[in-house]
């Protein structure tokens, strides 16, 4: 079902799932051969830096009074930062615990 | 370690600071309301608040040579007390009711707006300092 | 875009309609008064309201200064209207009759005054109400996390 875009919609299911599929196919593309894993984890890393960034600016443009600053736009900077912050922490566990898990075999 | 004290954190701070004495002038100018030639103030943090935001992580920065060293406003200079400006009642007393009213829901939000962003952060420190559960 | 510029339109209006309630307070008391420092009976007075932009501080994009300077306006009074009305009132023995025996008498009709007084409470009602809501979508924004 194609939501018809009258505005326009980066965060419906739709678009998640065309961003993910694009993304794979470009990670893919550029080195079919070799995606490692630890890759995946250093661009994602770098893209929860990028977010805490854009989230400091945001409360920065707040602060200062600017034009293009209203609360809502920096409350939902904050919050996407924190949800993603919150996400890599989680993931961290489980890889450790993963990691763990197959120690525990070997021994 | 530069966690709690990078410019974004100390900007927060700082506007919460100021807001809180705006308050104070803004309630004073309510109070005097039915006073004879009071003219109302305001209080300007702006350039305050933008040399905060800008200044290097490593350092801060004094904005004057001569300024005294001791209390949180040395580095970064005192916000400026202004005359807003009004046009007069019968009593040659400026305050508008409406308008300082408006200021006051205004700065209220924002101070609130300022703490709910901090506590936020906090929290999110805290969550990945404590790992949560593992 | 704040709460602010919001709150500021509506904090014009009421004190637009507040000025007015001074003019219809002012007509009502003196409704009867012959005698001005001008000379000559009260003229009734009424406020003429015009919009006004709010002063912007610094506009990003050519939308913006349409939007403050042509759309999203506030009130202000342009000027206070004094017009001359009278009606003739006999009254032979009033101390400012004219030789035929009428007194010149501001026409101010208690009852428009009176209404026009609920109508000024009513705006000033909505505004209040306007900037409510205005802080309630605030705090709305501010749950967000």
């Amino acid at each position: 079902m194609k939501i018809n875009p009258a505005v326009s919609n980066n965060y419906g299911p739709n678009a998640i799932r065309e961003k993910f599929y694009n993304e794979t196919q470009k990670m893919q593309g550029e080195n079919s051969a070799t995606l490692s894993f630890s890759d995946f984890l250093k661009e994602s890393v770098a893209d929860v830096n990028k977010t805490q960034v854009q989230a400091d600016e945001s409360i920065a443009k707040l602060l200062n009074g600017e034009q293009g600053a209203g609360i809502h736009e920096t409350m939902l900077a904050v919050e996407q930062a924190d949800l993603k912050m919150r996400l890599m922490v989680q993931v961290r566990n489980k890889a450790v615990e993963a990691y763990r898990e197959i120690m525990r075999i070997s021994t | 370690m530069k966690i709690f004290n990078d410019r974004i954190m100390l900007g927060l701070q700082k506007d919460m600071d100021y807001r809180q004495l705006r308050q104070d002038l803004l309630t004073s100018n309510l109070a005097n309301v039915d006073t004879p030639g009071y003219r109302p103030v305001d209080l300007d943090f702006s350039e305050q608040l933008k040399a905060i935001l800008q200044s290097d992580d490593e350092k801060m920065t004094v904005t004057a040579a001569g300024h005294a060293v001791g209390g949180d406003n040395a580095e970064f200079g005192d916000p400026v007390i202004v005359a807003q400006k009004t046009e007069d009642g019968l009593d040659a007393n400026g305050v508008d009711l409406d308008q300082q009213m408006m200021e006051l829901t205004d700065n209220s939000l924002r101070y609130r707006s300022s703490v709910k962003i901090i506590s936020k952060k906090m929290a999110l420190m805290r969550y990945v300092i404590s790992g949560s559960n593992t | 875009m704040d709460l602010k510029t919001a709150a500021q339109i509506a904090a014009s209006a009421m004190s637009a309609q507040r000025l007015r309630l001074n003019l219809i307070s002012s007509n009502l008391a003196n409704a009867h008064t012959t005698r001005t420092s001008e000379g000559g009976p009260y003229k009734r007075k009424d406020a003429i309201f015009i919009p006004q932009s709010i002063e912007d501080d610094g506009q990003s994009n050519a939308f913006m200064d349409y939007f403050k300077n042509e759309v999203a306006k506030g009130v202000k009074v342009a000027r206070i209207q004094e017009t001359p009305d009278y009606k003739m009132v006999y009254d032979p023995y009033h101390p400012d009759a004219n030789p035929e025996g009428y007194v010149v008498m501001p026409n101010i009709n208690v009852v428009e005054e009176m209404v026009d007084l609920l109508s000024t409470s009513r705006s000033y009602e909505a505004n209040v109400q306007a900037v409510r809501t205005l802080k309630a979508m605030a705090e709305e924004a501010l749950k967000i996390g």
